[in-house]
């Protein structure tokens, strides 16, 4: 990124107009360069350390961000796109999604089930992408429901899209565990803590010996695989911990309660976390665990709980999170950068760097603030959505990039 | 007159020592609650009021200095529809009164309010169905032994719930019983009326009979044997039936069917005190505005057709489904008080959505609404945010703070005594670590009529606790 250089006055003048006619040259020289990239300018971005900056400028270009600019350098460009008060953001993440699932996912009669994979049970027409979209989530991690100790694969999913076949941003995701009464079944088993950990410690041994065990559990044997396990409680968390450590795993744990309780051991961990959803609701000790983490440095993801309840669900556990103690910039982090972390798609998407997708959210305000709103959603680098002040109404703007 | 006025100088004296010493709040970015905002100024709090504010005040010697730090300060804010301290009401009459319930000992949910800014509250009276009681305003002044909880309007509103989560026919039947209360109130005036017309007829007519009598007896007491010396003469008395002194029993010579009739005067019968009914009939002459909890369509519009019916103060109290009938509400001039309802419920998002349509509706038809925090007493004071949402949501240019104080204090006919910060209102005030909308923002104090009621602990503006 360029400084202003010191030149002597009498020069700069000189120099700008040279300079001017070059680059003019330049463009005119290659074309394609210059009218396949969109410049976005606005009052202020989101960083991917969380933090708010002024004065920059985001270049896309084939869908991807070139590169984060300083805002100076497009001063005299027309062209670039400018929103003055705004904030533009990373898409919002939601993990642990169920968004666009239909009915029920997995097979209840087989509680391990490493191949199953929710990308198969995921109706991408289903409303609840649009209204995600329309908050401003640009992708979700969908993952199976609850109901086996590993009922399968998540994936991750944009929430809309120019093109279609750009939808799916990870089809084969972390392996999901579930530690939690919801698994447990009186006929099937198992019907015990104790009796569930037992099941899972002989498949992952089966599958360390077995070459014919399910290729997603053999990945994770090897150390290679990533897993998200639901906990329903504190010793659930020590237990996934201890479950996945012989094989030099590192779970990302899903678990609010007592997410105060087990800060350290999740810090001791290396770990990252899923807490959430926070509502109004929520009591005091549960909206503190997101400050309670931080304070021992580990890095979490919010869990907005969008489909069942409010499509603002994601902002709004950041803000009550923020609220009770967590820093803006660790908040901000948590709905973008962290959320892609954890699904594993953080070389793809979740923050306004060079080589990222181009999946981002134009916000009238800090998107921590409750009273922003959304005011534009881009997805791959083209306009998917423009909320209309005169008529309430939602325009779905599809493939152009300029008004 | 000289001696008069040196007397009054001698006790104002004596009276300024022992009032309190006023306090200044210095170096604030005062927020008035009307809209308008002085970004460094002073507010200067005398007893339990603001006697000025501005960005030139003097500041008296002897005044206790705070100094906000260049943070912000606002009225405190007003929730309009509560239930701090009495969420286990279950009203289920016109005379039940939220205030009856109201616990000034549920320190921990009145904390809360605090700790959120939240200086005063209308308290639901809320019950499963009918006619459910009357909601009550109350401040969280400090009270002895470390309460915090003063009525301020004992009654304030007639509550009613259409309990719009029954089966339809029971919702007929609630809306028709309560129909049939209003009527029966009405047709109770009406029998009072009527009693005071007979009772005024009957003691005319005693008063005659009396009069008659008196004349029969001044005639029988010309005889000078019938009174003693210096005995003075009976006034006239109404007469009871049973034996009377002196003179021949009170039998005319006009003969019997006169006795026959006089025998009829019966006192007519007071019709029994029906206090329920007369609770209604505040509402019918205005006294106390009815709030309505409506959740759809059909109970909104039934709710419009009982006020407009029995003339009353129409509020609609989460009327989630008002988007649909919006036209009807505006016509009525019915106000709106939403709360925000949990969305973590499986129909959540339908909710979500629902309240988009309603804002909606709200803002094209131009119906005014107020927010409050809902009647579970679990979210005591915690609407500031949710109402930064909703106006996020329906309207950019709504001013959150103003929607929760002034004209907050304006619904609840407050607007004398709180709501802004200006002089002659009460010093309702909370000071903010940053912009009150900012999720980051806490609150550092809050001070109800002048006195301190919450402090963060890591509060930064100097003033030690009293």
């Amino acid at each position: 990124m360029m400084g202003p250089t010191p030149f002597p006055r009498l020069f700069k003048r000189g120099f700008l107009m040279s300079a001017a006619l070059l680059s003019g040259v330049i463009a005119f020289a290659l074309p394609s360069a210059g009218d396949d990239q969109t410049v976005l300018i606005a009052d202020q971005i989101v960083m991917p350390d969380g933090s708010l900056a002024s004065g920059k400028a985001i270049v896309i270009s084939e869908g991807k961000i070139d590169r984060i600019a300083s805002a100076d350098e497009f001063k005299d460009d027309d062209s670039a796109l400018r929103y003055p008060n705004a904030v533009i953001s990373p898409g919002l993440i939601e993990v642990l999604s169920s968004v666009g699932v239909r009915g029920d996912n997995v097979s209840r009669k087989n509680l391990i089930d490493p191949q199953v994979a929710v990308i198969d049970g995921v109706d991408r027409e289903s409303i609840d992408f649009r209204r995600a979209l329309e908050a401003g989530v640009t992708a979700a991690m969908v993952v199976p429901a609850p109901t086996d100790l590993v009922p399968g694969r998540a994936a991750t999913i944009r929430t809309g899209a120019a093109d279609s076949g750009a939808r799916v941003v990870r089809p084969f995701g972390p392996l999901s565990m579930v530690l939690s009464s919801s698994a447990w079944d009186r006929d099937r088993g198992p019907s015990s803590r104790a009796g569930a950990l037992a099941l899972l410690r002989e498949a992952l041994s089966n599958a360390k010996s077995d070459a014919s065990a399910a290729p997603a559990l053999r990945e994770v044997v090897r150390g290679k695989g990533d897993v998200v396990v639901t906990c329903e409680t504190s010793a659930d968390v020590s237990a996934a911990l201890r479950l996945l450590a012989p094989y030099g795993v590192t779970p990302v744990i899903v678990h609010t309660k007592f997410a105060r309780e087990i800060a350290d051991e999740i810090a001791a961990a290396n770990a990252m976390i899923i807490v959430g959803p926070l509502t109004f609701e929520s009591n005091q000790p549960t909206l503190l665990g997101p400050a309670a983490l931080e304070r021992v440095g580990v890095e979490l993801a919010l869990h907005g709980g969008i489909e069942r309840g409010d499509p603002d669900g994601l902002r709004i556990s950041a803000a009550l999170a923020v609220s009770a103690g967590l820093s803006p910039e660790a908040a901000r982090r948590s709905i973008t950068v962290n959320a892609s972390q954890v699904a594993g798609v953080s070389n793809q998407i979740g923050a306004l760097r060079a080589g990222q997708s181009a999946d981002l959210v134009i916000f009238t305000g800090d998107p921590l603030r409750l009273d922003s709103d959304v005011q534009e959603v881009w997805i791959a680098g083209e306009r998917v959505y423009v909320f209309s002040h005169q008529t309430h109404d939602f325009d779905r703007v599809i493939g152009a990039t300029d008004d | 007159m000289v001696v008069l006025a040196s007397l009054w100088t001698a006790t104002d004296a004596a009276g300024q020592l022992f009032r309190r010493a006023p306090t200044a709040i210095e170096n604030a970015r005062i927020v008035i609650g009307d809209g308008t905002v002085i970004e460094n100024g002073t507010i200067l709090v005398q007893g339990d009021r603001i006697v000025a504010v501005g960005e030139n005040v003097t500041v008296p010697d002897r005044a206790k200095r705070i100094d906000a730090g260049g943070m912000t300060v606002t009225p405190g804010l007003i929730d309009v529809a509560g239930a701090i301290g009495s969420s286990a009401f279950g009203g289920s009459d016109a005379t039940h009164r939220a205030i009856d319930a109201f616990d000034r000992y549920a320190t921990e949910q009145i904390a809360q309010a605090l700790r959120h800014g939240v200086t005063a509250s209308y308290l639901c009276a809320r019950g499963d169905r009918g006619v459910t009681g009357l909601g009550a305003i109350v401040r969280f002044a400090g009270g002895p032994n470390g309460t915090f909880g003063e009525p301020i309007v004992e009654e304030a509103a007639l509550c009613i719930n259409l309990a719009s989560g029954d089966p339809p026919l029971r919702r007929l039947a609630t809306f028709d019983a309560v129909r049939k209360k209003f009527k029966q109130a009405v047709s109770y005036r009406e029998s009072k009326e009527t009693y005071s017309e007979e009772l005024e007829e009957y003691e005319k007519k005693l008063k005659e009979r009396a009069e008659k009598a008196t004349d029969d007896e001044e005639k029988s007491n010309d005889d000078p044997k019938k009174n003693g010396p210096g005995s003075f003469q009976q006034p006239p008395v109404r007469r009871r039936p049973g034996p009377r002194r002196g003179g021949p029993p009170n039998q005319t010579d006009a003969g019997e069917n006169e006795k026959k009739k006089e025998d009829e005067l019966k006192k007519p019968t007071e019709p029994a005190r029906n206090p329920a009914a007369e609770v209604l009939l505040r509402a019918v002459d205005h006294d106390l505005p009815v709030r309505i909890v409506a959740g759809n369509g059909e109970d909104i519009l039934n709710a419009i057709e009982l006020a407009e019916e029995f003339d009353l103060i129409l509020i609609l109290e989460a009327a989630t489904e008002a988007d649909g009938v919006a036209r009807a509400v505006a016509d009525a001039e019915a106000d709106v008080v939403l709360e925000y309802r949990s969305s973590a419920s499986p129909a959540g998002s339908e909710t979500a959505r629902r309240l988009d349509a309603l804002l909606t509706a709200l803002a094209q038809n131009k119906i005014g609404w107020v927010i409050g925090s809902g009647s579970n007493a679990r979210n005591a004071g915690r609407f500031l945010l949710p109402a930064a949402q909703l106006a996020g949501q329906s309207d950019p240019e709504l001013d959150v703070i103003e929607l929760l104080t002034s004209r907050a204090a304006e619904f609840l006919g407050l607007e004398e005594t709180t709501g802004t910060i200006a002089r002659g209102r009460a010093a309702d005030l909370v000071i903010w670590s940053g912009d009150p909308l900012d999720p980051a923002t806490r609150v550092e104090s809050v001070y109800v009529g002048g006195r301190l009621a919450f402090r963060h602990d890591d509060a930064t503006a100097g003033e030690s606790d009293e």
